[in-house]
Order: structure tokens, then sequence, then C-alpha cells
């Protein structure tokens, strides 16, 4: 049925189904006639009516399904992504989790590290205490002497600005810079004469035999770069390598220093004692021959303020009081 | 580094894959549809293709596996299938046309990472 046809019956339906039938009133046949085809006009266009409502019926109920279709599909994706973005987050925790207790795992680890390498540092320290108390046992010069380089060393690192875990490990480090002589004879060692060749070479090896004796330990690196390099020489004529300036490690420069200081202050076998200002003088003439200029410097400073003579004092007093408390 | 394309008609799914597989240092190309991941796949010769199945008009994710395989120029470049079809009776259609993996959604991030990298490490 076409549209045009539809409007026509629809226009039809307007016109009063009565209005011919009370023209003609009390007819015979016309009359029924008239009215049979009234009544198919109107069964006509009732069916017309229903047509018309049915397609627009369907009409609405296409589109309504369009609707309903495209709800489906958004949901359908909607839901996905909900499901998607639920696992994604189970993932992202999860990974959380994981990485807290790795990072837990790792603290743990640390701490256990650092509690076996505070274990290892005390034992070495400790280590190191007895070897002075060995030496001042034997002799109460050398320990004596080995406090005071201590203490040099440890005066001028700081000066040097070096952090004070540095400082620390310069000063406990300078205490071994002289173990290999353990292997040389007391003979050569407290020799009064002039030494030969051959003895001197008996002395060079204190150095390589010192290094060699500190094993391999991190905790002795310092001391053995110190009992190696503390005869060399900042011009390089020192012994056993002949390494020169920045070859030789910082500790070993200011060791260097600490150590010849002491020994021209102090009385040996084959002299006297120097006085500190002629000690300090010696160590000033050899900068940059002997000892590294920057570290003579810091010494020379120290020595200006009068540390290096609290220190000469201090160490006296305090081996004094000791020989006496173990007297009584 | 590598470089992947991603095929998938949802947006977010692309950025979520894209997201992911950026943490890996790799470097993703997009399609939203079967004709526009076949195109790219012969442009950009990627190292791997991830493919949705259903991605609106157009071939589905199955029939450009199918076309990548069927081509000599890209045949050997590796499929991964991801999609929310899980059926076995999908997942076999999928291997057929010579997907290298098969990945349901939702899938984790985890899960893509560490098979997209197995197979960038065998290829």
């Amino acid at each position: 049925m076409s549209s045009d046809d539809t409007k026509q019956m629809v226009e039809t339906v307007e016109m009063s189904p009565r209005a011919p039938l009370t023209a003609q009133d009390g007819g015979g046949p016309d009359v029924f006639r008239q009215l049979l085809h009234q009544a198919v006009r109107v069964a006509d266009l009732a069916n017309a009516q229903a047509m018309r409502m049915a397609l627009d019926f369907a009409k609405v109920y296409e589109r309504e399904q369009g609707v309903r279709k495209e709800f489906e599909t958004q949901l359908h994706q909607m839901t996905l992504m909900e499901k998607q973005a639920g696992r994604y987050a189970e993932d992202l925790a999860q990974m959380l989790r994981t990485e807290r207790e790795r990072r837990q795992e790792l603290e743990r680890a640390l701490e256990q590290e650092r509690i076996a390498n505070e274990e290892l540092r005390r034992t070495g320290l400790q280590g190191i205490s007895h070897l002075l108390l060995a030496a001042t046992l034997k002799d109460r010069t050398t320990g004596e002497h080995l406090l005071r380089v201590r203490r040099y060393v440890e005066a001028i690192a700081e000066r040097l600005g070096l952090p004070g875990a540095l400082v620390e490990e310069f000063g406990y480090s300078s205490v071994m810079h002289d173990v290999g002589k353990i292997h040389t004879p007391d003979h050569i060692l407290q020799a009064e004469h002039h030494l030969s060749d051959a003895e001197f070479d008996v002395i060079k090896q204190h150095c390589i035999d010192g290094e060699t004796m500190l094993g391999e330990a991190r905790f002795f690196e310092t001391a053995r770069g110190i009992a190696r390099e503390h005869h060399e020489r900042w011009d390089g004529k020192g012994y056993p390598d002949g390494k020169k300036g920045e070859e030789i490690s910082l500790a070993a420069r200011i060791v260097s220093v600490a150590d010849v200081f002491d020994a021209l202050t102090s009385k040996r076998p084959y002299k006297d004692a120097w006085s500190a200002q002629a000690g300090l003088e010696a160590i000033e003439k050899a900068a940059g021959e002997r000892f590294d200029p920057e570290v003579v410097a810091a010494f020379v400073a120290l020595s200006s303020e009068g540390i290096v003579e609290k220190i000469r004092s201090e160490v006296a007093a305090g081996s004094t009081a000791q020989s006496e408390s173990r007297a009584t | 580094m590598a470089k992947l394309l991603v095929a998938d008609d949802l947006v977010p799914i692309r950025q979520m894959v894209r997201i992911t597989l950026s943490t890996q240092g790799w470097t993703i190309v997009e399609a939203k549809n079967g004709n526009e991941a076949l195109a790219l796949v012969r442009s950009e010769k990627p190292d791997l293709v991830l493919l949705d199945v259903d991605m609106g008009p157009g071939p589905n994710g199955f029939d450009v596996c199918r076309q990548i395989k069927a081509d000599e120029a890209t045949k050997d470049i590796p499929v991964v299938m991801l999609t929310a079809h899980e059926s076995d009776s999908d997942r076999a259609i999928g291997f057929a046309a010579g997907a290298t993996q098969y990945l349901t959604k939702p899938f984790g991030p985890l899960e893509l990472i560490d098979t997209i990298r197995g197979i960038l490490a065998h290829s």
C-alpha cells in the first residue's frame, strides 16, 4: 500500500458515515447496497488504520531495537573494560606487594651485612690494639711512636678536609706501617753504624713484607698501601718501588711526614732527639722533594696552632700514667 | 628496539596495551580495525602483531592473521591474539590461522609483557 492511499483513507474517515444514510432514509435495496458499500469502506478504513499503526509500531520497534543493541554493545564493552581494569589493578597490587617484600628482604640483608661488617671492623681494630700493645710491651719507645704517628696522621687528614670515616681509617691503618719489621733482624734495626747495601736491602724488604702480612681483607687495604709506600718519596727517589707524586697513596704520603717528624724528634740509639722546631724545619725543607707539599703545609699549619706540641705532650703523659698505673 | 602493532577497536584497550608495553622500551603502533591493521603491517613491518578478534566492520582478527601469514613479506611476523573469545574452539581457530600465542581478555600486564618478551627472544 502506498502512502498516498493511506493518506486518502485517513481523510475519508473524517467524513461522517451517517450523512448519506439519513439523506436516503427508507430506501429499498439501494439502501442496503449503500449500507454494504458503507460497511466495506469502513472495514477498508479500519484495515488501513491497523496497517498504518502496525507500520508505525514496526518503525518504533526497529529504532528501539537499534538503541538497545547499541546499549548492549556498550554494556558489553564496559563489562570487558571493567574486568580488564580489575585484572590490571590485581596485577599491579601483586607487583607492589612483591616489590615491598623484596625491599624488606634487601633491607634485612643489608642490616645483616652492616652488623657483620661492624663486627669485622671491631675485630680488626682489636687486632690493631693488640699489635700496638705488643709493640709497647717490647719497648715503650715503639709504642709511643706509633701512638704519636697515629695522632699526627689523624690531625693532618682532618686538616686536609677528609671525611671522618677516612680520617679514622687513615689513623688506625697508620699504626701498622712497620709491621713488616717483624722480619727484620734486630741487629740491623738497631745498628748504630751506616748500613751496608746488603743491610739496606733487608731494610727495604720490610715494606713489602708488611703489605703481604696485611693479607687481602678490605679492612686493611689502606694499611697495605701505607706499609708498602711509607718510604716512597714525592720526587720518586724512595723505596721499594720508586713511585712518585700522586702514584703514592695519600695515606702513605701523610704517614711519611708523621713518621719522619716523629723519628727526628725522638731519641734513637744513633742520635739525640731533635727539638720540634728543628724537626719541623727539616720537614718543611723537604716539601716537594721527599714529601707532598700539601701534606707538609697542613702539618706546618697544625704545628703553628700548637696541635703537634699538644699531641706530643698528651702521648707522653698518657704513657706515663699508664706505666704508673701498671706499677701500682 | 622492537616495534609492535596493536589492533583493537576499543580505545581504552589500546591505551592499556600501549602504556604497558612502553614500559619495556618498545615502540607501539595502533590500528583500530582489521583493514588498518593489515595496511600498517605492510607499511611498518612491526616485530610482532597483537590482534583483537572483533573489531567492527571489515576483516576480524582471525582474517587479519590469515592474511599476514599468507603474504610472503609478512608471514614471519609473530602474531598474538588478544581477545575475549576464550573457548577452545576459538583458540583452535586462532592457532589454525597462524597465531603464535593466544591471550584472553582480561589480560594481566605481566602476562602480556612476559609473553611478548618470550616470543621476541626466540625470533
